[in-house]
């Protein structure tokens, strides 16, 4: 009897340590994404009306303050700014594919940006398929379109490009490639493309994506601080508190990037709280 | 006394033999010397020299969580897959050493509408569609024509080439374009502007078999080593 106590009595302790071992090994693997459908707060359709909206104050502010005042000032800027000879800073369309380049750098917000038109500088940049057709509709009532791009899995928006600054038109009906030279302030000069992989996002997810978008802006405008340094023949510009209509200079990441988030904060705030 | 048969003791002697031999080939074949015997095939160029774990990188979590995960989300329970052994090899891992700012065809730029025709003809948004990884070559990707796939209206007025590449592009000339631009644009080079003085398509061929590059040895970016992306994580 002592004997068979003593056996039970290890069989339980064998027991025990399996099931302890088990369930230590069983445990769930936490998910990639913690967020559930019930925090799922916002639709697709107003996470893109809010990061469009940072994105249109962005580029005017870029396209105005920097290359529009900085252009008057001395400061250059080249399709290719990026190659070693050239001493320039990006214009605002390639402003905006650095941005739509760091977004996915770091591979953590799915989010795509794209910029196209009917009338690209770059033929390779015209609009096809479902995107020409929808553009198509958008030149006549400037509004936005969604859909589903099936074949890809992706929630997308458009959103026109209206030329909003001086630079926007003189820049596009001068260049040497242009497709058309008639281009006048208020008009559609393309469309953004957006892209995210799922229907709605819970609020953290929206936080991603504008700060994703607002992170892109400031390393993007970084890039262009990085190449002035690279000079040798052009003076290298100040770089500070001050904006280029005060001179040869330029602000700091943070000085941008405050004055987007200043522009940008009552309607972001409206489009987060949904008023 | 219980009595064994013989053929019990067959039996048992036979499973014993068995798991002696499966726990020595696994541990042998563990062994870092002994990879060359698991791979698929040869590494492709540059890669030659890569441990297996620096792309097939341990999935997180063990088999049983990996397993349980797994039969969760067949049966709706978890929104994700789980990978099971190795974490799967996709962009992200290839992206992590060679993700470069110059990028002039990132991938993420095809993932637009308007691609879906390249996505279709060349799998443009997955490095592996043309640098399919065991296959001891730089590129897989056989047809250097592909330019056509997005570029069949390009026309430039201020073309510098003496035969404008509108020509080329009417004359389906698609082998034309890679003799004058590397598709990622890493290399340090200009362009020629006369066509005897482009790159023989043989060069090229060659290099995407695995030899040395025809546009420059001199990049702007070079990819990250196996030390550094170590360090990185």
């Amino acid at each position: 009897m002592k004997t068979f106590c003593k056996l039970n009595r290890l069989q339980s302790y064998v027991l025990l340590l399996l099931t302890t071992v088990g369930f230590y090994n069983c445990q769930p693997l936490p998910e990639e994404s913690t967020a559930t459908v019930s925090n799922k707060k916002y639709s697709i359709e107003e996470a893109f009306t809010i990061v469009s909206k940072e994105n249109d104050v962005a580029r005017t502010l870029y396209t105005k303050a920097i290359v529009g005042a900085g252009k008057k000032k001395g400061l250059k800027f080249d399709e290719d700014w990026e190659k070693d000879h050239i001493e320039a800073g990006p214009l605002p369309a390639l402003f905006l594919r650095g941005i739509a380049g760091d977004i996915r750098k770091k591979g953590e917000v799915p989010l795509g940006l794209f910029l196209g038109s009917d009338f690209p500088i770059r033929k390779s940049n015209k609009f096809k398929g479902k995107q020409a057709e929808l553009f198509a509709e958008m030149r006549k009532d400037e509004k936005p379109k969604f859909f589903y791009d099936a074949e890809n899995k992706l929630y997308t928006a458009m959103f026109p490009d209206f030329a909003s600054a001086g630079a926007c038109v003189s820049c596009h009906n001068q260049h040497p490639e242009t497709t058309k030279s008639d281009w006048v302030l208020g008009d559609i000069q393309g469309a953004t493309t957006w892209t995210y992989p799922e229907d709605s996002v819970s609020f953290e997810e929206l936080e991603g994506i504008i700060m994703a978008y607002r992170n892109g802006a400031a390393n993007t405008f970084q890039k262009y601080i990085d190449k002035t340094k690279t000079f040798k023949e052009s003076d290298i510009p100040v770089v500070g508190e001050e904006w280029p209509s005060g001179g040869y200079q330029l602000p700091s990441p943070n000085i941008f990037l405050d004055s987007v988030g200043l522009l940008t904060s009552e309607e972001t705030l409206n489009g987060i709280l949904k008023l | 006394m219980f009595k064994i048969s013989r053929k019990r003791k067959r039996q048992f002697i036979g499973m014993c033999t068995g798991v002696f031999i499966s726990a020595i080939t696994y541990v042998t074949l563990s062994l870092p010397q002994n990879d060359d015997y698991l791979s698929k095939g040869p590494l492709n160029t540059g890669h030659e020299n890569l441990k297996c774990e620096t792309c097939h990188t341990p999935a997180k979590g063990n088999v049983f969580q990996q397993a349980q995960a797994n039969v969760m989300h067949a049966v709706g329970l978890r929104r994700t897959e789980a990978d099971f052994g190795a974490q799967n090899v996709d962009n992200k891992k290839c992206l992590d050493c060679h993700d470069r700012a110059n990028d002039r065809h990132p991938l993420h730029r095809f993932e637009e509408p308007r691609f879906a025709q390249a996505r279709k003809d060349l799998g443009v948004t997955e490095c592996e569609s043309c640098h399919q990884e065991h296959n001891g070559v730089r590129i897989t990707q056989t047809n250097i024509g592909y330019c056509q796939s997005c570029h069949e209206d390009t026309e430039m007025k201020n073309d510098p080439l003496e035969v404008s590449h509108k020509e080329l592009i009417g004359q389906k000339r698609w082998n034309t374009c890679l003799q004058c631009h590397d598709f990622h644009g890493n290399h340090i080079f200009h362009a020629a502007e006369s066509l005897k003085d482009t790159i023989p398509v043989q060069e090229i061929k060659a290099y995407f078999a695995g030899g040395n590059s025809p546009y420059a040895e001199e990049k702007k970016y070079y990819a990250t080593t196996e030390e550094e992306l170590e360090n990185k994580n």
